[in-house]
């Protein structure tokens, strides 16, 4: 089962890795405690393809009754799944002096496309997923990062997100809404195309006066859209964006940003690429 | 390896080399001539068929041979989408592809991601398309005096290569399409009396200062022109 989870989050290059970096004397194939595999994916847990979102602490309120209710746990994945679907458990707290981390994980059904052993038809199945929401409190920044597992497709997932997130919260006694106001991180994601950091390759975005739907799309990997009218419209809110997918060339990951406060990150990433990415949208916030 | 030496080697491996000033004009006016917005441009197969004549098939191996042997060039692959072979999935750079497996993230029909694997995938589930740094594919292909020379030599020995650079240089023309036929006339009129120029490189020996002032003639002449006539007034300095 753990072997299974870390390969569907990570890439093999990544997660064969990890038993080395981790002081496990053991090649990845050849690991087979469970504490072991817990250590892997743990990791494994906190990157990979995520959504993200940021929330700031809100004005005048006092953070540390919060944290004060916080209890440290020991990380203890949902596997196999002693719950049902849908049934939110908290998988760790962990409280340091730079800020705490809550991590939790729940089972979602997906609809799967499934070969057949021949090879010539696919049929459309359903499997119950693991899905992880990591919550990263950072003291000295006064800023909460969300990431959370592909829960379906763009902006709708949102809501979804606020449900999750309330349900973490309340398993801890606290309301969320009370603490934290979440961000608009889309002028950062605009200043880091200006550096030369990001490029946007693909820019769909709607006209709510004349009802028109706009959607550019880049066939070149290199390419830039950043020159294009309907960039610069969407970057100036004169019409609303959609979704604006986006190349991060030196950590090579792929993006997605949705309207104005939440973004995707498409590929396997590994530990880097996601650090390397959180540490830039702070940056420009 | 530079541009100039893999389309020298491309064309000695597929006897093309009488076509060789006629693709090298070629790619140098067709890059020169795309938007300057973008340091990223596509080089498309068609349009080099279009101004060369070498067939489709052919810029698809000439544009390989650059994306395999130079930094400036990059081959890509566009791929349909699984569930619809009407929409396009996305594109995958040739060096994100992974033992044959190219992964697109995100596909744009349907947000599901995709693997292809191009050992055994339909060939109508992709296109294959090449990028360039366009500044570098112009400093690359920037012609020099010497080679400037020896491309006349080759085209003065082909008819049919006077013909192919006379349509490149029609092409750039702002004028008229119905005026095109008579400035095509005056163009082959002109590359014709070129046979003058062998004369010219006879004196290469000789005289440096007559090549100079005839080249510079030539120059004059060629106004319009685009990279074709900056590369002469960068020789003639």
């Amino acid at each position: 089962m753990y072997k299974i989870e870390i390969a569907r989050r990570l890439n093999k290059s990544d997660y064969t890795r990890l038993p080395k970096l981790l002081g496990i004397n053991l090649a990845f194939e050849n690991v087979i405690s469970e504490s072991d595999f817990k250590k892997i994916l743990r990791i494994a847990d906190v990157n990979g393809s995520k959504y993200i979102e940021l929330y700031k602490v809100k004005d005048n309120i006092d953070i540390s009754s919060l944290i004060s209710n916080l209890k440290n746990k020991s990380y203890a994945p949902n596997i196999p799944s002693k719950l049902g679907q849908n049934s939110l458990e908290i998988a760790e707290i962990s409280i340091t002096t730079s800020g705490f981390d809550i991590l939790s994980n729940f089972y979602v059904a997906e609809e799967v496309w499934e070969l057949s052993s021949d090879g010539k038809t696919k049929t459309l199945n359903t499997a119950l997923f693991r899905k992880v929401l990591h919550l990263k409190f950072l003291i000295d920044k006064n800023l909460l990062i969300l990431t959370i597992d592909p829960i379906g497709d763009g902006a709708k997932i949102a809501e979804d997100i606020k449900i999750y997130l309330r349900t973490v919260f309340s398993n801890i006694g606290i309301n969320f809404n009370d603490y934290f106001i979440i961000l608009d991180i889309d002028n950062a994601i605009y200043s880091m195309v200006e550096k030369g950091i990001i490029r946007p390759t693909r820019t769909k975005a709607i006209d709510q006066i004349s009802k028109r739907t706009y959607d550019t799309i880049a066939q070149n990997p290199k390419d830039s859209l950043a020159d294009e009218d309907l960039y610069t419209q969407v970057k100036e809110k004169k019409i609303n964006l959609e979704r604006m997918r986006l190349d991060h060339d030196k950590s090579k990951i792929r993006l997605e940003l949705f309207s104005t406060d939440l973004i995707k990150i498409w590929n396997k990433a590994n530990w880097e690429q996601t650090d390397e990415f959180k540490a830039d949208i702070i940056r420009f916030l | 390896m530079s541009l100039k030496q893999i389309l020298s080697d491309f064309c000695k491996e597929n006897g093309l080399e009488d076509l060789q000033c006629i693709l090298h004009l070629a790619l140098l006016n067709y890059v020169a001539n795309l938007s300057k917005k973008q340091k990223n441009i596509a080089l498309s197969a068609k349009a080099i068929d279009i101004f060369s004549g070498i067939g489709e098939d052919k810029a698809i191996q000439l544009l390989t041979a650059f994306s395999e042997q130079s930094e400036f060039v990059n081959k890509y692959y566009v791929f349909k989408c699984q569930h619809s072979l009407l929409e396009d999935a996305g594109s995958v750079d040739e060096s994100e592809i992974e033992d044959n497996i190219a992964t697109c993230y995100g596909c744009y029909h349907c947000h599901e991601t995709h693997s292809y694997n191009l050992n055994d995938c339909e060939k109508d589930i992709y296109e294959i398309g090449f990028n360039a740094d366009r500044e570098e594919i112009i400093n690359e292909l920037k012609i020099n005096g010497q080679e400037w020379m020896s491309s006349f030599f080759v085209l003065n020995l082909n008819e049919n290569n006077i013909d192919k650079l006379a349509n490149i240089l029609v092409s750039k023309l702002q004028i008229h399409p119905e005026k095109k036929d008579s400035a095509k006339n005056g163009i082959m009129k002109y590359l014709h009396s070129v046979k003058s120029f062998t004369g010219i490189v006879a004196d290469i020996t000789g005289d440096g200062a007559t090549i100079t002032k005839n080249i510079k003639n030539m120059a004059e002449d060629l106004s319009g022109f685009s990279s074709i006539r900056d590369s002469i007034l960068e020789i003639v300095k």
